[in-house]
């Protein structure tokens, strides 16, 4: 097993100095210069812009600052040079720390991804149990179409529609909320949450229905035990296990979905933090953000992995000799 | 992994159990959290927008439609409907936190440094300028009691008053404008307004509150540019303090002051209270009327329509077009348009390569496209069509252009026939071998992308083979150093008509990199005049010039105007006294809210 973890480590290594070079790659290799859009501030966006004259010096001198003028492999090894030395690098256009972005940004994405996950597997085990128990019924149909529904619907285009109802026609909850409170809260996790319900109703469905004919479950039943007690007690928690592992899994999958909601909610996270670096070609942020996901994700797979081995004690890793 | 078969099993169960509780545990301990919080913050207005109460409707604050006539260059025709300056101050209630919803994240916030539409709006509160340019060339004090240029036009000497004080409590004198000016120029702080400066020389203080700075030829944009927050004296004691923090925490001297970031998408400015040096035409000089200001940046347009609409939004901006019309229509909200000087959306039409070296295919474009409709349907009307190189909110503006070349697709044809373009196959016109191939770059997506291919649809039709090429704007900037186009999209909004004609159509901004004479024309003469209207003083020999420019541009037909472009803000009911200054960014100190 510690010879696994080890191995697993160390193949950590060139899989996240891979992504790093990929996505190094990607935004030199992408037309776009960030100085010169910094100097002239062009998007095309429909906000009209300012700016002076741009002379060439001008241009060189930034350039040069922001050491965009060195070769490619020279900027590639500075900056994980920096990496190796937990600096991340600077902003372009603010100056600030790439690390203290995250840091500050983190907890917002954190906390959309846990309650969206709590969300996710709310509803996802209300319309799972409610299908696999009326298994063949008009119910099982109605909650199946739902989380057909949930794993095709665009997250942003369902978020728009749970702003649409609840803050511009019921105007019960906030559009534009401040981030801190709760009720700004509900419609981003409940947007973000569904698709991943849709997903763990149909595994939680799936996995009860091939227990509940299992001769186990026959003789709760024979023992005259409740229906509640046989389907909660005996059936569900045997149907758990490969839901565990896909939750883990999922929250991966949350945080990169917070990238859409949290633009269309206006919430400040990992997501917005990185969508506006990629507009505004904020090379060391996007870099940043990049890598420290890349990071959490493996590190993520990583720990799923592991903990098969203790959720179901067969699978044993590494005991190639036994 | 040796240990017994019994401990195994149980700490399995017991995992998997810990695994619920705790990601269920995990999942309501941010609600948890928030819950305690919301009792302290109960700002969330989440109520529909109320209607207004009748006591109310006798407030004198909405004026009538006053035409103001007298101030003709500098207006426009929406904005005649402003409150403007007519709001008694009496009528002004003070306190109270207005949400500002907008689509950008201001990158820094340091007007010395950095230059941006989104950040421009909310810079104009924190930072005071010497002077202030309540209408196109005219200027009134502002942190300078009184100011001299000398008559060659190189030395400024300002009489700056002596009661200001930095929001930090350091006090305001010539040491602290000089080192703005030493700052912008220090190769370090890497200022993107080192070009404002002009032909600077240097500046020396010549007394405590007085400074003079010295230009090495004479430029007139000079006293427009310092009256932009931009050359707009900062606190440099806590440029030193605040080290990187500064950009997004700036210090200067304006009627609101830098509160805080709430987080990444929220900024707080809060009233300065010792505000007493307002110029001579806001109603309220003193300090401001709200208390704070709640910036948010709400990217999707969508959602910030919907914070409108629902109440909680006070101000949004940058609203969709095809909204726009729509919200007017409900009569809840005002609408402020707000034409932006300078060079409108147009096309440079390269008169270096073929075809548009000939001056026939550029007249005959000129007559060719319907820029009415294009304007209607690119922006449903909301932006009124262009016919010059300057805007109508440009003080130079001159009205002249709009009658030269009237739509007209018989003529355009008429002026390609007796040119020599003649229809060939597929109905493409060619003139000795060469067909009448045109490549507008332009940027990709957008409104930009859909004029463009407005013009294509137009220009096809009378024989023209129009391609429209769009790409992301930094790729369009290699073409245009390749010299690889015949149209080319660029917009710019500049106060000063000399930046529009020096950019734009003088001969030194072909070569380099990021230039704009993307016409290539090079034209001593042409040269001359431009140059001659940066240094001429006197305003009404100036607006002689610049008519004249505007006429030789399109007698060149040297581009294909298509719209003036608008800074457009919607806003609550509630929201009273809002005006604009020159580039279409609000002066809040003058706003307050109705109750």
């Amino acid at each position: 097993m510690w010879a696994y973890i080890q191995r697993r480590l160390i193949t950590m290594v060139p899989v996240l100095l891979g992504v790093s070079l990929v996505v190094f790659l990607m935004l030199h290799f992408l037309p776009g210069d960030p100085v010169m859009m910094m100097l002239t501030e062009h998007r095309g966006a429909s906000a009209p812009t300012v700016a002076g004259s741009v002379g060439s010096d001008q241009y060189e001198s930034m350039r040069q600052q922001l050491g965009l003028d060195q070769p490619l492999p020279v900027q590639f090894v500075r900056f994980l040079w920096g990496v190796v030395q937990g600096d991340l690098g600077k902003s372009f256009r603010s100056g600030e720390q790439v690390r203290d972005l995250i840091v500050r940004n983190l907890p917002f994405t954190i906390q959309l991804a846990v309650v969206s996950l709590g969300v996710a597997v709310l509803i996802g085990f209300v319309l799972g149990v409610t299908a696999a128990i009326n298994r063949g019924t008009w119910l099982d149909m109605a909650a199946m179409t739902l989380a057909v529904i949930g794993v095709s619907m665009p997250s942003f285009w369902l978020g728009i529609m749970l702003l649409l109802i609840f803050a511009l026609h019921l105007g019960i909850l906030p559009a534009v909320g401040m981030a801190s409170g709760w009720q700004g809260l509900i419609l981003p996790s409940v947007a973000l949450g569904f698709s991943a319900a849709a997903i763990i109703a149909r595994l939680v469905r799936s996995s009860l229905v091939d227990v509940l004919v299992r001769d186990y479950v026959r003789t709760a039943r024979a023992k005259g035990l409740q229906e509640k007690a046989v389907i909660l007690r005996h059936a569900l928690k045997n149907a758990l296990i490969p839901v565990v592992t896909v939750l883990g899994l999922q929250f991966g999958t949350l945080l990169g979905g917070a990238v859409v909601i949290e633009t269309v909610f206006a919430r400040p996270g990992i997501g917005q933090l990185i969508v506006r670096a990629i507009l505004e070609k904020d090379f060391p942020i996007v870099q940043g953000v990049v890598l420290f996901t890349a990071t959490a994700y493996v590190v993520a797979n990583f720990l799923v992995d592991v903990s098969y081995s203790w959720l179901d004690p067969r699978i044993r890793y590494g005991d190639v000799r036994s | 992994m040796r240990t017994s078969i019994s401990h195994d099993t149980i700490s399995r169960r017991r995992m998997l159990r810990l695994m619920l509780v705790g990601s269920a545990s995990l999942a309501v301990a941010p609600l948890a959290v928030a819950c305690s919080q919301a009792p302290a913050a109960p700002a969330a207005p989440a109520k529909p927008a109320e209607p207004a109460k009748p006591a109310e409707a006798a407030q004198p604050a909405a004026p009538p439609a006053a035409p103001a006539a007298q101030q003709a260059p500098a207006q426009k025709p929406a904005e005649a409907a402003k409150p403007a300056a007519a709001a008694p101050a009496g009528a002004a209630r003070s306190g109270g936190n207005l949400l500002f919803v907008h689509q950008q994240k201001a990158t820094s916030l340091d007007a010395n440094v950095w230059t941006a539409t989104n950040a421009a709006r909310i810079m104009r509160q924190i930072y005071d300028p010497l002077v202030w340019q309540p209408e196109g060339g005219k200027f009134v004090a502002g942190l300078a009691e009184k100011w001299e240029i000398s008559p060659d036009g190189k030395v400024y000497t300002f009489m700056l008053r002596k009661d200001v004080k930095f929001h930090d409590g350091t006090p305001f004198n010539a040491a602290a404008v000089k080192a703005t000016y030493d700052r912008i120029l220090d190769p370090a702080t890497k200022s993107l307004q080192i070009g404002r400066l002009g032909p600077y020389d240097k500046s020396e203080v010549v007394d405590e509150f007085t400074i003079r700075t010295t230009l090495k030829e004479p430029y007139v944009p000079f006293l427009s540019n310092i009256s932009e927050h931009y050359l707009a004296p900062a606190s440099m004691a806590a440029v030193k303090a605040l080290g990187d923090k500064f950009a997004m925490n700036p210090v200067a001297t304006g009627p609101f002051k830098v509160k805080g970031w709430t987080d990444d998408t929220t900024f707080v400015l809060e009233r300065n209270p010792d505000y007493k040096w307002g110029p001579e035409f806001w109603p309220n000089r003193g300090p401001a009327h709200l208390d704070t200001i709640t910036y948010r940046m709400v990217e999707e347009i969508a959602t910030r329509l919907i914070a409108l609409e629902n109440g909680e939004a006070d101000i949004i901006d940058a609203p969709p077009p095809q909204d726009v019309e729509r919200i007017k229509g409900t009569g809840k909200y005002e609408v402020d348009a707000f034409i932006v000087p300078g060079m409108p959306e147009f096309n440079n039409l390269n008169i270096t390569n073929s075809p548009t070296s000939d001056i026939a295919v550029r007249k005959a474009m000129q007559h060719g496209v319907d820029r009415q409709a294009l304007a209607d349907l690119v922006f449903n009307g909301v932006y009124p069509p262009a016919y010059g190189p300057v805007t109508r909110g440009s003080w130079a503006y001159w009205k002249g252009v709009e009658d030269m070349y009237p739509y007209d697709v018989a003529k355009a044809k008429q002026i390609l026939d007796d040119a020599g373009w003649k229809v060939g196959s597929g109905g493409i016109r060619s003139k000795d071998g060469k067909p009448l191939k045109i490549r507008h770059i332009t940027t990709a997506g957008g409104f930009t992308q859909k004029s463009a291919e407005f013009i294509q649809a137009s220009l096809q039709e009378i024989g023209f083979d129009y391609v429209v090429d769009a790409m992301p704007y930094e790729a369009t900037v290699k073409r245009f150093v390749d010299n690889e186009y015949e149209a080319y999209r660029l917009f710019f909004a500049l106060i000063d008509p000399h930046d529009v004609f020096y950019l734009a159509y003088h001969s030194t901004q072909i070569e380099g990199g990021g230039q704009f004479n993307r016409t290539r024309i090079k034209d001593p003469k042409l040269d001359a005049l431009i140059e001659q209207g940066g240094r001429e003083q006197d305003l009404q020999k100036r607006m002689a010039i610049y008519q004249e420019l505007q006429k030789t541009v399109m007698e060149n037909a040297w581009i294909l105007p298509n719209f003036d472009t608008a800074l457009v803000h919607m806003l609550q009911k509630r929201v009273k006294g809002f005006k604009v200054d020159l580039l279409g960014r609000p002066y809040m100190s003058n706003v307050w809210k109705d109750a």
